[in-house]
Parts: structure tokens; C-alpha cells; sequence
């Protein structure tokens, strides 16, 4: 998963202690998630795009190979 | 007609010139490889890595540093302690600059760790790193008092075992703390680790209860135990150095 974490914690300047600090979690983790070894749980995802002021999917991007088709809904009428 | 010479750097012109590639390598490291010249991978095509190590951002237009060594973000990076080192003089600093940045870069490239570099420990390192020894200096009294014991004579023998009940206890609260302390990441590595342990200690324990058909071998529980701290210490490494 791509994040944009680093762009937003530069232009915040932040440091990756400061953002640790802010959703409670460790220095590593924040570097784990910024390289894209880890990814974070829901719950830290939403904690830190409310930090940002964004949403999830703003910061958070799935590379569109991964992203699964979307539904058409196929709605049928009853011809009267 | 007269040469143009540039600024003077002040007093403290060597050591200026000294630690300019140290922070510029404790910057890079924190913003990316130095020597990348391509979009960045963070799905913002107004940022770009550039040589120096900094971000750039194209705010109205106009490419502006985000971080710079001035700014806050890279001052609040950056820790050094400049007032006691001496000033050295202007040839042999550059020498010096040009020798210390190749070993930075190599200090980058094979992520080596760096004597130039201070490495400071945040307080929730400090805070996780008491649990750990507490629980590893337990779980080894524990297992020592236990092969101890068995050795003592009666009175000292209930002493023992007393202890190693206390130290026991103490362990568990140890380990309790330590899962406690950890953030969502690090449960998830010490979960895997547990998974681990027990998977490599069901087997190592089949294999030798399958070794005792053949030949009686008298494993006591100590061991068993012990083998699983091992192994929970050999998943944590092995795993922990998936996120690095």
C-alpha cells in the first residue's frame, strides 16, 4: 500500500517521533508504514487522516491491480 | 580586478563544514535515497526527491523546500553537540566533508550503523525496553532456581520453589506489561513470534518424544520451557525484521 504520510508529515514538519506521539504508536511503526512494509489496522489509518484533516483513501492508496472491480448494479423493472 | 570570494562561514567553520554531511545523512535517511532522480512513489506529483536529500514542493507554482536544514522539521531532526568541538581549519575540513560523505553514502547504502550518529531512544523505547529485560532476567531465574532446586536439601528446597514461584509470577507480569506497552505492530510481531514458539516447541517436543522410542531421553520441563522462550525470541527477531 502507498501512502502519502511522508509528503504530509514534511509539509506539517513533523517528525516521525512527533506523528508516533500523536496517534500512539512507536517511532518504527510510523517508518513501517511510510515505507510500505506494514500495513496500519482501520483504526489507525482513520486516526491519522483525522490528524491530517483528509480521509482514509486520500493518504492511503491501493494500486489499482489490487482494487477489485466495481459492482454495476443491474436494476430490472417490472413492465407493467 | 578583484576575485570574488564567498561569505565568510563564521568561527566555527570546520565544524560547520564537518557535520554538514552528518545531518545531511540523518535527513536522508529519514526522507528517502539521495540519489534518486524520479518521481516520488507517495502519489503526489508536486514532490520529488531531489539530489540534496529534501523534498520539494511546488507551492504556487514555484519550487519551495519543505525541509530544509534551517527548517523546524530538520532542526528538530538534527542533534549535535557543536559548542564543544574544535574549529578545524578551511583544507583540511574539505577534505574531510568530501571523505565523510562518501562514508555516509556507504553508511546509507549498506545501512551500516554510522559512529558519526547519535542515536537518541524515544521514551516509549526506554518504557518497552525495561519489560523485555525484566522478563528475560525472570524467565532465566525461574528456570535456574527451578534446576536448582532439586539439588537443595528439604527446608532450602521449599525456599527454592517458593522463589521460583515469585519469579514466575513476575515473569508472566513482565510479559503482560510488554504486550500492554505495544502498539498494534508490534502485538502483531509478538503474535506471530507466540504462533512461532509454540509451533517450534510442539514439534522440537514430537521429535524427541519420537527420539525416546528409541532411546530413553529424560527431558524435564524446564527445558521445554526454556526451548520456548528461545523460540518466541527467535520468531520476535525474525519477524520484527520484516518491518525494518
Amino acid at each position: 500500500m502507498k501512502t502519502r504520510i511522508r509528503v504530509l508529515r514534511a509539509e506539517k514538519e513533523w517528525s516521525q517521533e512527533d506523528l508516533a506521539d500523536k496517534v500512539g504508536v512507536t517511532r518504527q511503526t510510523i517508518n513501517a508504514i511510510e515505507t510500505g512494509r506494514y500495513d496500519p489496522s482501520l483504526p489507525l489509518a482513520i486516526k491519522i487522516a483525522h490528524l491530517f484533516g483528509m480521509h482514509v483513501e486520500e493518504i492511503f492508496l491501493l494500486p489499482e491491480k489490487e482494487l477489485p472491480k466495481p459492482v454495476k448494479l443491474n436494476v430490472y423493472f417490472k413492465s407493467e | 580586478m578583484q576575485a570574488v570570494r564567498p561569505p565568510s562561514r563564521g568561527k566555527h567553520d570546520g565544524l560547520k563544514v564537518f557535520l554538514g554531511p552528518i545531518l545531511r545523512f540523518q535527513l536522508r535517511a529519514r526522507l528517502g535515497s539521495p540519489w534518486r532522480r524520479r518521481l516520488s512513489p507517495l502519489a503526489n506529483p508536486t514532490v520529488h526527491d531531489c539530489r540534496s536529500g529534501f523534498l520539494l514542493s511546488k507551492r504556487m507554482g514555484k519550487a519551495s523546500p519543505v525541509c530544509t536544514l534551517s527548517g523546524d522539521s530538520a532542526q528538530k531532526l538534527l542533534s549535535f553537540r557543536g559548542t564543544d568541538c574544535p574549529a578545524i581549519p578551511q583544507p583540511v575540513a574539505v577534505i574531510m566533508y568530501y571523505i565523510l560523505d562518501i562514508l555516509t553514502c556507504l553508511h546509507y547504502t549498506w545501512g551500516l550503523p554510522s559512529p558519526c550518529l547519535e542515536v537518541t531512544l524515544s521514551e516509549t523505547d526506554l518504557k518497552q525496553r525495561h519489560p523485555f529485560a525484566r522478563f528475560y532476567l525472570a524467565a532465566a531465574a525461574f528456570l535456574a532456581l527451578l534446576g536448582l532446586a532439586q539439588f537443595l536439601p528439604s527446608p532450602w528446597q521449599h525456599l527454592a520453589l517458593l522463589l521460583t514461584l515469585c519469579f514466575a509470577g513476575y515473569s508472566l507480569w513482565s510479559f503482560y506489561r510488554l504486550f500492554s506497552l505495544a502498539d498494534e505492530r508490534q502485538r502483531q510481531t509478538n503474535q506471530q513470534a507466540l504462533q512461532f514458539g509454540f509451533l517450534a516447541t510442539i514439534v522440537l517436543a514430537m521429535l524427541g518424544g519420537f527420539l525416546q522410542g528409541f532411546r530413553p531421553v529424560h527431558v524435564s520441563w524446564g527445558g521445554i520451557l526454556a526451548l520456548m522462550v528461545i523460540a518466541w525470541s527467535v520468531g520476535l527477531i525474525v519477524f520484527s525484521w520484516r518491518y525494518r
